[in-house]
C-alpha cells in the first residue's frame, strides 16, 4: 500500500485568490513635466482610492517602491514622482503607451467620511502637494459635505512648483495660499516658510480639520505652529512615511511601535502619531 | 482519537513514509540537529532537545522567487509538492501556527506560504526532556490542541499517538498493531526557565527604562537571535534580473530588524539606528505589539534565540529584570 495516496490530491490553489505581491500592467496614457526632476505619470486604473492611498510601482530589475495617488478617479490614477534614485531615475523615462507594473491601493487613506462638515485645512510641502491633491480632488467632487476650505502650499521655489495647471481652478473653489522658501524674481507673492504664512493667517481652530503632508521636519514645525493657534492634536492629520518592501504588512520593516505604517497608516491622527515612538 | 501503538509498528509506517519520498524529519548531523528530507527511517534522531533550527525555513524560504518577468509579463510558479514532517516539537507547531496569524489573515493571504501549509501533513513529537534554554511551559506552548495531524507521545516502548485531523485519520487507519486508549500521556517536562504573564505585562510600563541600554551594550546585531527565531519571518523584496535585464525574478529574501538598514529609507536617515532601539523592537514585537496584534506571543519559548546568541544575552533573564 503506497501510504501516500491516503493524502488524495495536492490542495489546489484558489486561481482567484489575489497574489498580494503580484503587480499587475497597467497603461501609462499621459506624463506630465511638473518640474525639472519630478513627473506625474497618468495610468489606466480603475482601483478608486481613497484620498491618501498608495501603489507599490515597479520597475523590474531594480525593485519597487510606494507612491501615493495623486488623483481622486475611478478611471486613473496620477503618481507624481521625483527622481532621486536607481529606481526613479528610470520613472523618468516612462512614455505614454507604454505599461507600468503596479499594485495597489494601500493604506487607509484619509477618513473623510469622518471629516463630514467640517472646515479643512489642507497643508502640503514640495512633493507632500502630490497626496494632498487626492483630497482637494475628493473634496471638489463631493463640496457640499465640507465647510470652508483652506490650502496651504510651500515649495522652495515657482521652479519647484507642482500642479500649476490646478491653481486657477482651485483659487476659484478654494481659498489658496501659497508660499517660497526664498525671494525669486519676478515672484510678487508670500516668501518664506509655510508655519509662518500659516500663523499669519489667523484662522482658528474651531470646527476645523488639518491635513498636514510633507518632510518630517515641516511637519514638526508645523505641528508646533498649530498647537500654538489653538489648534488640538486630534485636529492633525498626517501621513507618514517609512522604508516599506511588501506594502501589505508582512514584511516588518515599516513598523513603529504596534503599528504598520502600510496597513494601519499611512495616515495618522497626531494625537497617534504622539505615541508611535521607536 | 488516541490510540496506544508499538515503536516497531510507529517504525514501519515512517519506513513507508519515507519510501514515497516526501518525508522530512530530524536527522543528527555531526553534533547538530536538523530536518533533512529522510530517504532510511534510521537516519532519524528520536532523542534531541530540539533542532537547531526550526522548519520555519521549509515555509518561508531563506530566499523565495515570488515570480518571474520578462518584457511583457509576469509570471507566478506556485507548485509545491505534499511534504510530511515528522517529529516536529509541539513548540515549533505553534510557532506555524503564530506565523498563520500573521501570513494567513484573511483577504491578506500569502499566497507561497498558504501552499506550502495546506501541503504539509504534521506529525509532531512531543518531547522527553527540556533543554536549559526552553521555556515552552510558561506559554502554553508545550503540548498541542490543534495544529497537528497527529501527534506522539514517547511513553518508553510504545507510543500514545492522538489524531488531529481527519488526514491523521485515515494514516492511523492504516497501522495494524494499534490500540484505542483512554490513558493519558505521561508529562515529562520539568527545569524550565520561567516567565510569567505579571512580569510580561510589565513590559507596558518599561518602554522607557533604561535597562534596554544596559542590556543591549553587549549586542553585536547580527542577526542570530532573528535568524534562528522560529517565529521571526521579516524580509526582503529585491529583483534579481537576468543578465539581458530585459527578464529576471522577483524574490524575497530573510531580514532582521537587528540589523541597521531594516528601517533605513531613501536619503539615508535610519529610523531605529541605536542598537537599543533595535533591541527593544524585537522584544517588543515578540510580547506586547503582536499581542495587541493578533491576540498572543510572537515567541514559543524554543530558546534558540539565547542558545545562538554568541554575547549570550538571555531575553527571559532581561524579561525577569523588569
Ligand atoms: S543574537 Fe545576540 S548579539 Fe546577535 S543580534 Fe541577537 S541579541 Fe544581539
Ligand atoms: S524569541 Fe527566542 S525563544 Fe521566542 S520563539 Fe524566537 S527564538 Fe524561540
Amino acid at each position: 500500500m503506497p501510504i501516500v495516496n491516503l493524502w488524495g490530491k495536492n490542495f489546489e490553489i484558489d486561481k482567484k485568490m489575489k497574489n498580494i505581491y503580484k503587480p499587475e500592467l497597467a497603461s501609462v496614457t499621459k506624463v506630465i513635466e511638473e518640474t525639472e526632476d519630478i513627473k506625474t505619470i497618468r495610468i489606466k486604473h480603475d482601483s478608486n482610492p481613497k484620498p491618501g492611498q498608495f501603489y507599490e510601482v515597479s520597475v523590474m530589475g531594480i525593485g519597487e517602491a510606494p507612491f501615493g495617488s495623486a488623483s481622486y478617479s475611478s478611471e486613473y490614477v496620477d503618481l507624481t514622482i521625483r527622481a532621486v534614485g536607481n529606481l526613479t531615475n528610470k520613472l523618468m523615462n516612462v512614455k505614454q503607451g507604454e505599461n507600468l507594473a503596479v499594485r495597489g491601493p494601500y493604506g487607509n487613506g484619509f477618513p473623510m467620511e469622518k471629516f463630514k462638515g467640517k472646515d479643512i485645512v489642507i497643508i502640503g510641502g514640495g512633493t507632500g502637494v502630490a497626496p494632498v491633491r487626492t483630497v482637494i480632488e475628493y473634496i471638489e467632487i463631493n463640496r457640499e459635505d465640507y465647510g470652508e476650505v483652506d490650502l496651504f502650499f510651500g515649495f522652495r521655489s515657482p521652479e519647484e512648483f507642482l500642479f500649476k495647471y490646478d491653481f486657477d481652478k482651485w483659487k476659484e473653489i478654494f481659498k489658496f495660499n501659497i508660499t517660497i522658501d526664498k525671494p525669486y524674481e519676478g515672484w510678487e507673492g508670500n516668501v518664506g516658510f509655510l508655519n509662518a504664512l500659516l500663523e499669519k493667517s489667523e484662522i482658528s481652530p474651531e470646527n476645523k480639520i488639518v491635513i498636514l503632508v510633507g518632510p518630517p521636519i515641516m511637519i514638526k514645525v508645523t505641528v508646533e505652529s498649530l498647537e500654538k493657534m489653538g489648534f488640538s492634536d486630534d485636529q492633525i492629520y498626517v501621513s507618514l512615511e517609512r522604508m516599506m518592501q511588501c506594502g501589505v504588512g508582512k514584511c516588518g520593516h515599516c513598523m513603529v511601535g504596534d503599528k504598520y505604517v502600510c496597513k494601519d497608516g499611512p495616515v495618522f491622527c497626531y494625537e497617534t502619531v504622539k505615541g508611535m515612538v521607536d | 482519537m488516541k490510540y496506544t501503538v508499538s515503536k516497531n509498528e510507529v517504525k514501519n509506517f515512517l519506513d513507508k513514509l519515507s519510501a514515497s519520498g516526501n518525508l522530512i524529519a530530524p536527522v543528527r548531523e555531526n553534533s547538530l540537529v536538523k530536518f533533512k528530507k529522510i530517504a532510511n527511517p534510521d537516519e532519524i534522531e528520536f532523542d534531541y532537545i530540539n533542532s537547531k533550527y526550526s522548519i520555519k525555513k521549509y515555509f518561508l524560504l531563506d530566499k523565495e522567487v515570488l515570480f518571474e518577468y520578462d518584457k511583457d509579463s509576469i509570471k507566478e510558479n506556485i507548485e509545491e509538492k505534499q511534504r510530511i514532517f515528522f517529529g516536529i516539537r509541539p513548540c515549533d507547531v505553534h510557532s506555524l501556527l503564530v506565523m498563520d496569524k500573521l501570513l494567513l489573515e484573511e483577504g491578506m493571504e500569502d499566497i507561497y506560504y498558504k501552499n506550502k501549509r495546506k501541503n504539509s501533513l504534521i506529525f509532531a513529537l512531543k518531547c522527553s526532556k527540556s533543554g536549559e534554554n526552553c521555556f515552552c511551559r510558561s506559554l502554553g506552548t508545550d503540548d498541542l490542541k490543534e495544529g497537528y495531524d497527529l501527534l506522539f507521545y514517547d511513553e518508553g516502548n510504545y507510543y500514545i499517538v492522538k489524531t488531529g485531523s481527519e488526514k491523521g485519520d485515515n494514516f492511523i487507519s492504516k497501522l495494524e498493531e494499534k490500540q484505542e486508549t483512554e490513558d493519558e500521556p505521561s508529562d515529562p517536562l520539568e527545569n524550565q526557565k520561567k516567565l510569567s504573564q505579571d512580569q510580561i505585562e510589565k513590559l507596558r510600563e518599561s518602554f522607557n527604562s533604561d535597562i534596554w541600554k544596559k542590556e543591549s551594550a553587549i549586542c553585536f546585531s547580527c542577526a542570530g537571535c532573528t535568524t534562528t527565531c522560529p517565529t521571526c519571518g521579516c524580509f526582503d523584496v529585491k529583483d534579481d534580473p537576468d543578465l539581458d535585464f530585459e527578464s529576471g525574478k522577483r524574490i524575497r529574501l530573510d531580514a532582521s530588524c537587528q540589523l541597521k538598514n531594516y528601517t533605513g529609507v531613501a536619503g539615508g536617515h535610519v529610523f531605529r539606528d541605536e542598537r537599543s532601539k533595535r533591541f527593544k523592537h524585537r522584544i517588543y514585537h515578540k510580547f506586547k505589539y503582536f499581542v495587541d496584534q493578533y491576540g498572543s506571543e510572537m515567541c514559543i519559548g524554543c530558546g534558540r534565540c539565547i542558545t545562538n546568541c554568541p554575547a549570550n544575552i538571555d531575553m527571559v533573564k532581561i524579561l525577569n529584570k523588569l
